[in-house]
């Protein structure tokens, strides 16, 4: 997995490519603080997900936890095929708002 | 037919010295199997080749970064495959195991999904809690995430840890296709496993995820080993049966 990130005023836009698994595990503390330190608004674009693993899918609970503990708005967008299919199974339309 | 001693090792990257011991032990541990078989020796370091390898009929491949683990008893299976954990964190282990079944057997198609999404959560577990030891409760805070992940990164440079073995071996059993997956760790007390899904970042959602996704699960060797069949459908198994070569591209008699 490959992220990258846009900053515009208190909005933080974070890109991920690739494929979200267990092996990116080792990334995912920086990955939060980059995706929500200093931001009233979280967007992150799932569009480019290719696959996400349970692990992966933990990466997204911290970032609720974070956004909740915040009260940082928090939007994901354009899951596609096995993301968004793993995303729906688990729940997490409860979490995030998406687009 | 009787049985013969038979390793065909293919090199892929490993260096004379690192692989006449391994090509010994193996060829010691694996000195009775009806036909030839044919095991590739790879160097996890340099393994992104490894999917292309694999479109060769190969019945087993081993990574020799496993060291005094990479020499094994083979089992009669569609596909064996053993890396060290390092190189199971590197690598999408998972798709290349799945996609290479799937070539060989394009009657397992209608498996491959729930067979990638179950073998990911396997391999996952096999490399964090089992080999690496890492408790995945720590990841139910983000200061506990970041231990876990600096803890992570720290075991997968260490040799001890990074050297252990993941297993991954497909079967062809009455039904459907079993597929296991073996750590070295300490195991774990599989009956205290969750098996519904849990919206946590502290783990548990990847066992119900297996669940889920096969048709049924068992588990072995104190928690190291997870077997997960996945039944073909009964048309396949027909198919199968009749043209058995379809199922058996290696030559090798299941």
């Amino acid at each position: 997995m490959q992220y990258t990130i846009k900053r515009s005023g208190t909005r933080i836009e974070t890109v991920l490519t690739g494929r979200l698994t267990f092996s990116d595990a080792t990334a995912f503390p920086k990955l939060i603080d980059d995706a929500t330190k200093g931001a009233e608004a979280c967007e992150i674009d799932v569009s480019a997900l290719t696959f996400i693993d349970s692990t992966g899918l933990s990466l997204f609970v911290h970032i609720y936890d974070q956004a909740q503990a915040t009260g940082q708005k928090l939007v994901l967008r354009g899951a596609v095929g096995q993301v968004k299919e793993s995303l729906k199974r688990s729940n997490f339309e409860m979490l995030f708002e998406f687009r | 037919m009787g049985q013969v001693t038979a390793i065909e090792i293919v090199n892929h990257g490993v260096n004379a010295a690192g692989l006449r011991p391994l090509e010994t032990r193996l060829c010691r541990l694996n000195g009775r199997h009806e036909e030839p078989l044919r095991v590739l020796v790879f160097d996890g370091s340099c393994a992104e080749a490894l999917a292309t390898a694999l479109t060769a009929p190969i019945d087993a491949a081993i990574d020799a970064g496993c060291g005094d683990e990479a020499a094994f008893s083979l089992p009669s299976a569609l596909l064996t495959l053993r890396v060290s954990t390092v190189t199971a964190n590197r690598l999408e282990l998972a798709q290349i195991f799945v996609d290479t079944l799937q070539a060989r057997y394009p009657e397992m198609e209608s498996l491959a999904s729930r067979m990638m999404d179950a073998l990911q959560e396997a391999v996952g577990n096999a490399v964090m809690h089992g080999n690496l030891g890492l408790d995945s409760r720590f990841r139910a805070t983000l200061e506990g995430l970041r231990w876990f992940a600096a803890a992570m990164a720290e075991r997968l440079a260490d040799p001890v840890f990074a050297h252990l073995p993941v297993t991954i071996v497909a079967q062809l059993r009455r039904g459907g296709i079993v597929v296991w997956v073996e750590d070295h760790g300490q195991g774990f007390d599989y009956s205290e496993a969750p098996s519904l899904p849990l919206m946590s970042a502290a783990g548990g959602y990847g066992l119900s995820i297996i669940l889920g996704s096969c048709d049924k699960v068992s588990f072995s060797r104190g928690g190291r080993r997870i077997s997960m069949l996945f039944r073909l459908p009964q048309r396949t198994i027909q198919t199968a049966d009749k043209s058995s070569s379809r199922m058996q591209p290696s030559s090798k008699r299941l």
